[in-house]
């Protein structure tokens, strides 16, 4: 096995990476379909991708190789160059739509008049850059991007607990249908892709005793961070909260010292914004490390990049700019068709194939 | 090796050529700046409603150039619309600014706007993404656009004066009903679909007594200016006393000033409120401190019964009876019977309040709310219809600081 994460790195990526992607517009869409019981769903959400990561992270256990080799050792060559592309093609899918979320926040943030759509493609000269860079990359990305998520997130719960009611959230569980909560794990499930970047990060770290454990417990006190923002959210918008998109930009309004000293939550919302960029390239990444993986080209030599890499990050970068811009002012209708149609891929690829890890054959390890 | 080295130095020139690419994109729209003489920050909008629709009033602060003459600047204008967005549309055309409303910190309801219903007039600061929902509301006897014309005692502008009167501090001390965009929105969107919000009246400054805005002097229609000191009109005082109330969107009344003193214990965290009480024919100004009003909901025999449980501690700050000056000991304690006429005149207060929401079907104590929230089944069949059935108990309590 060629080592290219520690525990604690893994660990790092599971947690900052889980909650970073999931403040944006999640708790808008979860509380349009099930009010003040938006934290239900994805609570059941996260209860399974935990179980899909453990179930991944103790598979690590049994052996050092990465799931594609594990489906070569299993079906064969052929089935496993398949798998490569689907996942290359799933992170790819995976991109869209936080990336045109990213696209309105950072417009909506950022800029105080109608923005053009120009102001967001820079963003594409970081993700060309970082995308082609290997998961080595993103680990070390996330040692630093855990404490700034930390901290910002802290300041502004902290900010906005002030204006929170939790008497918004009652009655519990009796006024949301089932069909609401069913369409709000629907349309929440392209938030949910942890269980398949864990999928990616087996057998590229050194498995220790009690590392599955670790990884499960990140993961589950990340998600256990993302229900309180929810919960948070509804007990300060309540009946509001399905108009309140980028809500982690919008929380700490409320917080009475802002009226003073100005709108300082910013510094903590630019800060979480940059952790979101990177929880946003790590799907990149891993897309360009499948097709890496695909055509049996090493993905970096060294600390350099090489060209199969830097090729396969311009294309997956060139395909979701082309799709930025013919969908730049469609993020609904994409919407729409992510929870309508595609919530199935997310579900397969996310949910059922992490626990059928366990169906391959483990050859070396114990 | 040389492979190697040969990529960075081709990884270094790709780096100039970003960096150079990001400092074009971020250079080329003139620093992100607006020409000053076009933009104006709107720090206040008035909403009324016209023959055509709406007028919208905005007051703006005006950016003026360091090198420029004059005091720091506002002007108002009025723009007429279909809707309020029209009317904002209107206001661009005729002035030529770029009007951020993520400034406004506040919107002016006029009396007209009683006719119509109070989200449909609001609507466009929902909708718009810029207004902050932290702006506050409040409606005027009279047109708004009057009401912001007006001089305020210190020359500022008199939408800061408004905001004063609508102050934090004030709503701290239960004498103004005090509510933002947001408040407002969750108030009528909750089971109790009622809301409220300040009625603004002003005084002539030295006169007595509140004078109602269409009474008062106003600017011309089409736009003023002014600055500070500019104004040799007769200037006045804001004050946000009694309360507009609304139910399903309509305007139902103004609360008295004890009914909405009486709103402020219930909705509002006070830290000191005063109240006047008599006792053996003697006024008493007492302080209430460390406030508390729990308001809990329960259903006892089919009957929904809302408790109002209210807790203070007072001090005297006035006296008829017995002057601090003269030297007594311990003159800020309260005797048993001021505490119960205190006790007494809250209760009155509250007792006015719940009657009024009785009489006009609008749950300013939010009971239908509770009980949707705490007996979700009962609330099925009270639905619509708890104000006719409620049963209220006080349990009023006032103690001396010790």
């Amino acid at each position: 096995m060629k080592e290219q994460l520690k525990t604690r790195q893994v660990c790092f990526i599971m947690s900052a990476y889980t909650a970073a992607g999931k403040l944006l517009m999640m708790p808008a869409v979860l509380s349009y379909y099930c009010d003040g019981n938006l934290w239900l769903p994805a609570l059941i959400a996260f209860a399974l991708q935990t179980a899909a990561v453990w179930a991944v992270s103790y598979a690590s256990s049994k052996t050092d190789k990465t799931v594609f080799a594990l489906i070569e050792d299993t079906f064969g060559q052929v089935v496993s160059k398949i798998f490569c592309w689907l996942f290359a093609a799933f992170f790819a899918l995976s991109a869209l739509l936080p990336m045109l979320e990213q696209k309105l926040f950072v417009q909506s943030i950022f800029y105080d008049t109608i923005p053009s759509l120009i102001t967001f493609l820079p963003f594409f000269i970081f993700s060309v850059y970082v995308g082609a860079k290997g998961i080595k990359n993103a680990g070390r990305v996330a040692d630093i991007v855990l404490p700034v998520l930390a901290v910002a997130l802290i300041a502004l719960l902290i900010m906005s607990a002030g204006e929170s009611n939790l008497g918004w959230l009652l009655p519990v569980l009796r006024t949301t249908p089932f069909s609401g909560m069913v369409s709000g794990v629907r349309f929440s499930l392209y938030n949910f892709t942890d269980g398949a970047v864990m999928l990616m990060l087996m057998g590229r770290f050194r498995y220790r005793k009690g590392d599955s454990l670790k990884i499960t417990l990140s993961y589950a006190v990340s998600a256990l961070v993302v229900v309180l923002f929810l919960v948070l959210f509804y007990s300060i918008f309540s009946v509001l909260s399905p108009d309140q998109y980028f809500a982690i930009s919008k929380i700490a309004v409320f917080f009475s010292a802002l009226s003073l000293v100005g709108r300082v939550d910013l510094v903590a919302v630019y800060a979480v914004e940059v952790c979101m960029l990177f929880a946003l390239v790590l799907y990149i990444q891993l897309s360009v490390t499948c097709i890496c993986g695909a055509l049996d080209k090493e993905q970096t030599e060294g600390r350099n990049v090489r060209p199969a890499a830097a090729i396969a990050s311009l294309a997956v970068n060139a395909i979701l700019l082309l799709c930025v811009i013919l969908l730049n002012n469609s993020y609904l209708v994409v919407q729409q068709f992510f929870g309508g149609y595609l919530w199935a891929v997310f579900l397969v690829f996310a949910f059922l194939l992490p626990p059928l890890v366990w169906v391959l054959k483990k050859k070396n390890r114990g | 090796m040389q492979k190697a080295s040969r990529m960075q130095v081709v990884a270094r020139i790709i780096f100039l050529i970003i960096i150079a690419a990001m400092l074009f994109l971020f250079f080329s729209n003139d620093f992100g700046l607006v020409d000053i003489h076009k933009a104006s920050i709107v720090v206040a909008v008035g909403v009324d409603v016209s023959d055509d629709g709406y007028a919208v009033t905005a007051q703006a602060a005006i950016p003026t150039p360091a090198q420029g003459e004059g005091s720091a600047a506002y002007t108002q204008v009025t723009g007429n619309g279909a809707t309020v967005a029209d009317a904002v549309d209107d206001i661009n055309a005729k002035t030529g600014f770029y009007p951020k409303l993520a400034f406004c910190n506040l919107v002016v309801l006029g009396e007209a706007c009683a006719e119509r219903d109070l989200f449909t007039v609001l609507d466009y600061f929902y909708r718009n993404d810029y207004v902050p929902l932290t702006a506050l509301v409040g409606m005027c006897r009279g047109t708004a656009k009057e009401l912001l014309g007006m001089q305020p005692a210190d020359g500022g502008m008199s939408s800061s004066a408004i905001q004063r009167a609508m102050s934090e501090e004030l709503k701290n001390s239960a004498n103004a009903s005090t509510v933002n965009l947001k408040l407002l929105a969750q108030d009528a969107g909750s089971p109790s679909a009622s809301a409220y919000m300040p009625f603004i009246e002003f005084t002539q400054s030295g006169s007595g007594g509140s004078t109602t805005a269409s009474s008062g002097g106003s600017k011309s229609s089409g736009g003023s200016s002014g600055g500070s000191g500019k104004s040799s009109e007769k200037s006045v005082e804001f004050t946000c006393l009694t309360t507009a109330a609304f139910t399903g969107g309509k305007f139902i009344g103004v609360l008295t000033e004890d009914q909405a003193f009486a709103l402020n214990l219930v909705r509002s965290n006070i830290r000191l409120a005063v109240v006047n009480a008599e006792f053996d024919g003697k006024n008493y100004t007492v302080g209430l401190k460390n406030n508390s009003c729990a308001l809990r909901i329960a259903v006892e025999g089919g009957v929904p019964v809302l408790r109002i449980k209210y807790r203070a501690l007072a001090n005297v700050q006035s006296s008829e009876s017995r002057p601090a000056a003269e030297g007594s000991a311990n003159s800020h304690l309260v005797s048993g019977g001021v505490l119960k006429a205190v006790a007494d005149t809250v209760e009155g207060r509250m007792n006015s309040l719940i009657d009024f929401c009785v009489e006009s079907g609008c749950d300013l104590v939010s009971a239908e709310k509770l009980l949707y929230q705490r007996f979700y089944d009962e609330y099925q069949s009270f639905k619509g219809r708890v104000l006719q059935s409620l049963k209220v108990e006080y349990d009023i309590k006032v103690e001396s600081v010790r």
